[in-house]
């Protein structure tokens, strides 16, 4: 329920989701919703299986079973045509920028492809949004010239360049010095305020996720799927072991 | 498609824009002209592809009813983003270059921050000049000359220095056995060797099928079927096995080195070996390029004999020549200087295959396109230098009588 006593739509709903490679299966029967205009975080633990429940979110693994709703479409029967691909994006963790490409150029890429946007439109626009991630002086490097921190900078230009209200990041504070990650955060934090964009962020930073999480989905190996979600207060007060070790930053394994 | 006007427009021009902008099945804005003041009032957000075509059509009602007002009205609900603002940006020089003042009302305050944080990063953009940096001028004719020649020479330095810092790794390996990393060689001859077998196996097989034929059809009319052996075995030996053998060999092994190299430079392998103190040439390149060098004689000699096989077959065939006469006269045209310079040949193409594979590999920069970039050229300058090569071989024998 929103303030106003609106019911808030679900911008992604996932039903009894099973996700593996080959033979082996990462996360099974997993089931969560996010709502319009909220940051939901995917945590927990290293190989819990966090990245490969993104990858399953945005069409790059395909599901063995359940179903994914986004944006009002069953992507699991429908498949990710290029009306949804458009209104969503995505921020990898190595940013997936194009090496042949300048900064320019990989970011105008989403507008050449999905609009018929002429040039100078495109130009603007790109600009703008560089000049939003402080990246406008450096339009015309190549990738390699950049340091990792543009780098996602860059990746994150280019998720946004279409306005979709949808976002997806991958560990988007990895290898970033603090003061970096933060600015990210805050950059994420507008995008919701603003936009009202819906972000889903998997990351295990916890200074990142007590910034930014609206709504925690926690994963983790043991169980090969989901063990808490909930708001963040509602995750702190959890009792659970492994929940409680991960925002007090203890270790689960006591002698 | 428009929905209501309270002041009809020109009829033609209202139908192309109607026409453009339901090809496209868009959202449209409600457009009314009252009093002088043309009014686009928006509740929904247009499609993308629709700006450009609202723009036109603004300058169009500009131009043939020219208002003393453009009144932009963001609603309530309206999906404010990028492209909408860009939108607000052009109305604002078009009311600007036509002398027409603009109201421009957003609704909802959401919006209007927006709108303010959108003016806020054009105006610092502007501000900064910031944008497509003209390509540097390439200068004279004379200028570019002496850039490419001095690059040649830097380039050839490099190369220079490669091969000396492997002859001196070569050299030590020689002298001390134990630090070669012989599971290393062993995989490389396997790779590049054993596995290339069927290729060249077939290719020289063919090769030779192809030469007899050729030569049948002119030794027949003499009566000289015979000599189809002869023209076989001296050919292959001298010329065509290690030639056929270094050009699959660069194709298969060079470009194989330039890219497995090339991308341990991209993930840091290399970097890391250097830090751990681990000398590369050691690692990585005598075992790369002392492997393309046993391998490429002995598959040169699989390639001569699959070649005088193939050769031997069309003798049988077509000239009826039997294997045994065949072979007899193989065997007696053969010199040791046939096989030594063959031998020497391939021995040279062996160096140049995993050398410049390996160089190129090495000189990778650090990104993706660079590995194909630097793999084709390995390919293309291996293939240069073998042919460099061999007529080097080649003029050399006929100075010592080989």
């Amino acid at each position: 329920m929103s303030s106003n006593g609106k019911m808030i739509p679900d911008v992604i709903s996932v039903q009894n989701l099973s996700v593996g490679y080959g033979e082996t299966v990462i996360l099974k029967d997993i089931s969560f919703k996010v709502k319009e205009g909220k940051i939901a975080v995917i945590l927990g633990t290293s190989g819990c299986g966090k990245s490969t429940l993104l990858k399953a979110l945005i069409g790059l693994i395909p599901p063995r079973t359940g179903t994914i709703n986004i944006l009002g479409e069953e992507v699991t029967k429908t498949g990710y045509n290029s009306s949804i691909r458009s209104r969503m994006g995505v921020l990898f963790q190595s940013s997936g920028l194009l090496g042949s490409f300048t900064v320019f150029d990989n970011v105008a890429l989403p507008l050449r492809e999905s609009t018929n946007l002429p040039e100078s439109w495109i130009a603007e626009i790109v600009m703008l949004k560089l000049a939003m991630v402080d990246l406008a002086e450096h339009a015309h490097k190549m990738p390699s010239e950049l340091s990792g921190g543009m780098k996602k900078r860059a990746g994150l230009a280019r998720a946004m360049v279409l306005d979709p209200p949808l976002l997806f990041c991958d560990e988007p504070g990895a290898g970033l010095d603090p003061v970096t990650a933060a600015e990210l955060d805050e950059l994420f934090i507008k995008l919701r305020d603003l936009l009202g964009i819906t972000l889903v962020v998997v990351t295990h930073e916890l200074l990142s996720i007590e910034r930014i999480a609206d709504y925690c989905i926690m994963l983790d190996r043991s169980v090969k799927g989901i063990v808490a979600q909930g708001s963040l207060e509602e995750m702190k007060a959890m009792d659970q072991e492994l929940v409680r070790a991960f925002f007090e930053r203890t270790s689960r394994y006591r002698p | 498609m428009f929905r209501s006007s309270q002041k009809p427009h020109e009829p033609l021009q209202r139908t192309i824009i109607t026409t453009a902008l339901e090809k496209f099945d868009l959202n449209v804005p409600t457009i009314q002209e009252v009093e002088g003041i043309l009014s686009y009032r928006f509740q929904d957000h247009p499609s993308l592809s629709s700006f450009p075509l609202l723009i036109e059509d603004l300058e169009n009602r500009i131009q043939s009813s020219s208002p003393s007002t453009v009144r932009i009205v963001v609603g309530e609900g309206t999906n404010f983003d990028t492209v909408f603002f860009l939108f607000i940006k052009k109305v604002e020089e078009i009311c600007r270059l036509h002398k027409v003042s603009l109201e421009c009302i957003i609704e909802e305050e959401k919006n209007r921050q927006l709108a303010e944080i959108l003016n806020r990063y054009r105006f610092y953009q502007k501000e900064k000049d910031t944008g497509y940096q003209p390509p540097p001028e390439k200068g004279q004719l004379v200028v570019r000359l002496g850039d490419s020649f001095l690059n040649t020479l830097s380039r050839w330095k490099e190369a220079g220095r490669f091969i000396v810092d492997y002859l001196r790794a070569f050299l030590k390996s020689v002298f001390n056995p134990r630090i070669i990393r012989w599971r290393e060689l062993a995989f490389t001859i396997e790779q590049a060797g054993s596995r290339a077998m069927p290729i060249v196996g077939i290719m020289s097989f063919l090769i030779g099928l192809v030469t007899a034929f050729q030569a049948a059809v002119q030794l027949r009319q003499f009566g000289a079927n015979i000599f189809v052996a002869d023209l076989a075995a001296l050919g292959l030996s001298r010329e065509l096995s290690p030639l056929i053998t270094a050009v699959l060999m660069a194709g298969r092994t060079t470009s194989a080195f330039a890219a497995e190299i090339g991308i341990m430079n991209i993930n840091e392998e290399l970097d890391a070996l250097k830090v751990m103190n681990v000398n590369v040439t050691h690692f990585l390149i005598i075992p790369r390029i002392t492997g393309a060098l046993l391998s490429s004689p002995l598959l040169t000699v699989w390639s001569f004999f699959t070649g005088l096989l193939g050769a031997m077959f069309v003798a049988f065939v077509s000239l009826d020549v039997t294997p045994t006469s065949f072979m007899t006269e193989a065997y007696g045209i053969l010199g040791m200087s046939d096989l030594w310079v063959g031998f020497l040949k391939s021995i040279f193409f062996g160096i140049i295959v995993g050398s410049v594979g390996c160089y190129m590999g090495i000189k990778t920069s650090h990104s993706p396109e660079s590995v194909g970039r630097q793999t084709t050229a390995a390919v293309v300058a291996a293939l240069f230098m073998i042919i460099i090569a061999d007529a080097f071989v080649t003029v050399l024998a006929n100075v010592f009588k080989w």
